[in-house]
């Protein structure tokens, strides 16, 4: 099938387009240079073109999210999706069951989303999930950080066999990258004690949130995946967090350069608090900007929007404490020898300080990080559905709107954080950039996340001419964005004028390096003695995803 | 006035979420025979199920066995339905404002999470009678008045509103109330988990150990519009019982 895109306002930040007027060139689900007859010409006059979304962190599928789904009956009610021709039902706002997942993002014009925080033990389920995510393609990071076999082994100074079971471990649950969750905190929490900083002992097992960071580090540069290593910082949501942050940046300061980042932080927004409490609880954005501007790291923000959503993260502890701050129910899903994940709902006030303030440093870490190092997330449903991206991008490049927004807030929003003294305003290059290029090179997916030759035709078309519109326009920029004009997946239009028409199913990837073959004896043992199933009945095997495809490791 | 008659009780549940009085208004006989109401997993139009008569201004009646029929007043916020027979679950359920009158009986979460209005049941009415919605926080407004006896878990979650019922609740009346007011003849494990609110228990009672779970206090005695009450308050099992039940004196 071939496609000309005609006429588009193109953005493509990585192969340096800025606003060109030029046609795309569609055949056989990949972008090629030039089409001479026979292609079906899809008249997009003065429409911004822009590559297909990229979600990096959504936490969409898997063991915690199915508990989120399960324990809030009460927002399956608030929206309700009925089934329409092809396409299935589906209820939720901020856990929307899987379906309806894929249709909303291929809606905004997203085609790649990834759930970052999967527990080995639950990959099967997580893949059986994604394999009805219909349309975007996908990928899944799984957490070792409170990994019992990962912990014995950096004790005991063994780096090798670390390598070998992450390697092996990728290849077990189709994993995409290593993904850490509140190293060491979470483990210490199961055994009822709390760690404060990133150099205090994980009781039981003698290694410092500090070694498990930087040895997972090591251990990613060796095998040299194509994503770094993807972190969760300890002490989430902890007033006076920055420094954590600070110290966990500073870690990758004495590595070796990488041809990529050698760390990327993720949902900074909640770990660049300052004070000493919740009562002078203040904004620490413009010192952690300054420090991912120096080193070799990448980012994504976070951002909360006010309203009702649901927390859920690997971070058991933390959900705790929300919960016995704020009275709600929760839930720990604890996760034998590897983790602990916890859910909990949250409503964020524009009345309190704190979550105003919070509001301000998502969108102050955007606006003050370079803007080839950031990334926008909400961390998806923890600060808001993936569905607020459109507002937050129109927040993003309208100094006016967020004036706006920040005059129904708490007073502590200009007082405790900086976004009011901020005039940036985003264009629309920076927002391809934060919103697909940036992830696309971060994790290594070099043929999604701009429109070269030989990308993946995934392109998403908005309903607006980008250069014939102001900031003043904010609510017209809102709107585009959330209703795509088109959105065309491997070279297929899955969605027009904001309309799901083509449920198409995309591919999970993961990532294949190599290993010796001990390992597997000595998990043999290791699974007999620590977990509940066997290490065969562990394995998710290829035959289990139903559009695998996997990236090899460089090295 | 206008009366939306049930042709005959349906096989499968329908559900009239449509059929409130701020959608219809304005509307013509037979567009409101056009709305489209949900019958099991397929959607049908009203007409198929139910005869109109009347114009519509502000006032709907449903007249015949509607024991069947779901979700009559759902999310109202204003005007009026008059229900002459038994209404099916979720009567006036998320009510805003305006007033639903059911003649008969009401089945199972008649009223739930409720945030003003009113609604008055001649009849009994089914479990979780003003509850909270699984999961969700409970009844903010409002008042729901019960002429019979209402099921288990009647006001359950409550955080503001009344609830008056003239005769006996089931168990849990209360339960894991914040705020508001309860009152009925009497029930068993009343109040339980309880933070707040005030729950009046009218009837005669022989012993308060069947009434009341175990993590009540005796404070005193009190008169509340001329009636002698004993108040206990808890659910001590919780951080917070400022809850305080009203118990009728024996005398």
């Amino acid at each position: 099938m071939k496609i000309v895109l005609k006429n588009g306002i193109v953005f493509d930040p990585t192969n340096g387009i800025n606003g060109e007027k030029m046609d795309v060139f569609i055949k056989d689900g990949r972008i090629v240079n030039k089409i001479w007859f026979g292609a079906k010409v899809i008249d997009v006059s003065n429409k911004l073109v822009m590559p297909g979304g990229f979600d990096i962190h959504s936490h969409i599928a898997g063991g915690k999210e199915n508990a989120g789904r399960l324990f809030r009956p009460e927002d399956s009610l608030k929206k309700v999706f009925s089934r329409k021709n092809e396409l299935r039902g589906g209820s939720g706002s901020s856990v929307p069951s899987i379906f309806v997942t894929g249709y909303e993002y291929a809606r905004m014009g997203y085609t790649t989303v990834i759930t970052p925080a999967m527990p080995p033990l639950f990959a099967r389920h997580t893949h059986h999930e994604l394999n009805d995510l219909p349309i975007v393609d996908k990928a899944a990071f799984p957490v070792l950080d409170g990994n019992w076999f990962v912990m014995d082994s950096i004790a005991e100074g063994d780096i090798g066999a670390v390598r070998n079971y992450v390697a092996w471990l990728l290849e077990a649950t189709k994993g995409f990258a290593i993904k850490i969750v509140n190293p060491g905190g979470t483990e210490a929490w199961g055994w009822r004690k709390e760690i404060a900083g990133i150099d205090e002992p994980v009781p039981y097992f003698d290694v410092s949130p500090r070694e498990i960071i930087y040895c997972l580090i090591r251990v990613c540069e060796e095998l040299d995946l194509p994503h770094s290593v993807h972190i969760h910082c300890n002490n989430l949501g902890m007033p006076g967090n920055y420094d954590t942050t600070l110290q966990t940046i500073r870690i990758t300061g004495k590595m070796e350069k990488s041809h990529r980042q050698l760390l990327h932080l993720t949902h900074v927004q909640f770990h660049s608090y300052g004070g000493n409490s919740w009562k002078d609880f203040e904004s620490k954005s413009e010192n952690i900007a300054k420090y991912i501007n120096r080193y070799n790291v990448t980012i994504d923000t976070g951002n909360i929007m006010f309203g009702d959503t649901t927390t859920m993260t690997a971070d058991g502890p933390l959900e705790y404490h929300l919960h016995t701050l704020t009275g709600m129910k929760w839930i720990n899903k604890d996760v034998e020898a590897e983790t602990a994940p916890g859910v909990t709902p949250i409503v964020y006030s524009p009345r309190s300080a704190v979550n105003a303030v919070q509001w301000a440093i998502g969108l102050e870490l955007a606006l003050l990080v370079d803007a080839e190092k950031v990334m926008l997330t909400t961390d998806h449903p923890n600060g808001a559905s993936f569905t607020s991206y459109p507002k937050i991008i129109a927040m993003l490049m309208s100094k006016k709107y967020r004036e706006e927004e920040m005059k129904k807030l708490n007073t502590a929003v200009e007082s405790r954080a900086v976004l009011g003294s901020i005039d940036r305003e985003y264009d629309f290059q920076e927002v391809a950039m934060i919103t697909r290029a940036n992830q696309a090179i971060a994790t290594g997916m070099n043929d999604r996340g701009h429109l070269g030759e030989g990308a993946v035709a995934d392109i998403a078309v908005y309903d607006i001419n980008p250069l014939n519109v102001s900031s003043s326009d904010y609510k017209f920029i809102e709107k585009a964005f959330s209703r795509a004009y088109l959105t065309i997946k491997n070279g297929q239009v899955v969605v027009k004028e904001g309309k799901v028409v083509s449920p198409t199913s995309g591919r999970t990837y993961w990532v294949k390096a190599d290993y010796e073959k001990w390992i597997e004896r000595e998990l043999m043992a290791y699974f007999a003695e620590n977990y509940s199933v066997s290490m065969q009945n562990f394995v998710v095997r290829n035959d289990e995803l139903r559009r695998g495809a996997y990236v090899r490791a460089q090295a | 006035m206008c009366v939306l008659r049930l042709k005959d009780i349906p096989e499968v549940c329908i559900e009239v979420d449509s059929l409130i009085p701020e959608k219809l208004s304005g509307m013509k006989r037979e567009e409101i025979e056009r709305v489209k109401i949900q019958y099991g997993k397929t959607i049908v139009d009203a007409g198929d199920f139910f005869d109109v008569e009347g114009k519509i201004k502000d006032r709907l009646i449903f007249e015949g066995d509607l024991k069947r029929v779901k979700r009559i007043g759902f999310k109202m916020s204003k005007g009026e339905i008059i229900v002459k027979g038994n209404a099916g679950m979720y009567a006036g359920a998320f009510m805003e404002g305006g007033k639903i009158t059911i003649e008969g009986d009401a089945d199972r979460f008649a009223g739930i999470g409720m945030q003003g209005g009113e609604i008055v049941v001649r009849g009994n009415c089914g479990d979780y009678a003003g509850a909270a919605y699984r999961g969700d926080k409970g009844m903010s407004g409002g008042r729901l008045i019960i002429r019979g006896s209402c099921g288990d878990e009647a006001g359950a979650k409550m955080q503001g509103g009344e609830i008056v019922i003239l005769n006996t609740a089931g168990v849990f009346l209360g339960a894991g109330m914040k705020d508001g007011i309860i009152k009925a003849k009497t029930g068993r494990r009343v109040g339980a988990g309880m933070r707040g609110g005030t729950i009046f228990l009218k009837g005669i009672h022989s012993s308060i150990d069947e009434i009341l779970p175990p993590g009540f206090i005796y404070e005193g005695e009190e008169e509340v519009d001329g009636v002698k009450y004993s108040v206990f308050i808890g659910d001590i099992a919780e951080r917070e019982s400022n809850g305080k039940v009203f118990i009728k004196h024996k005398s």
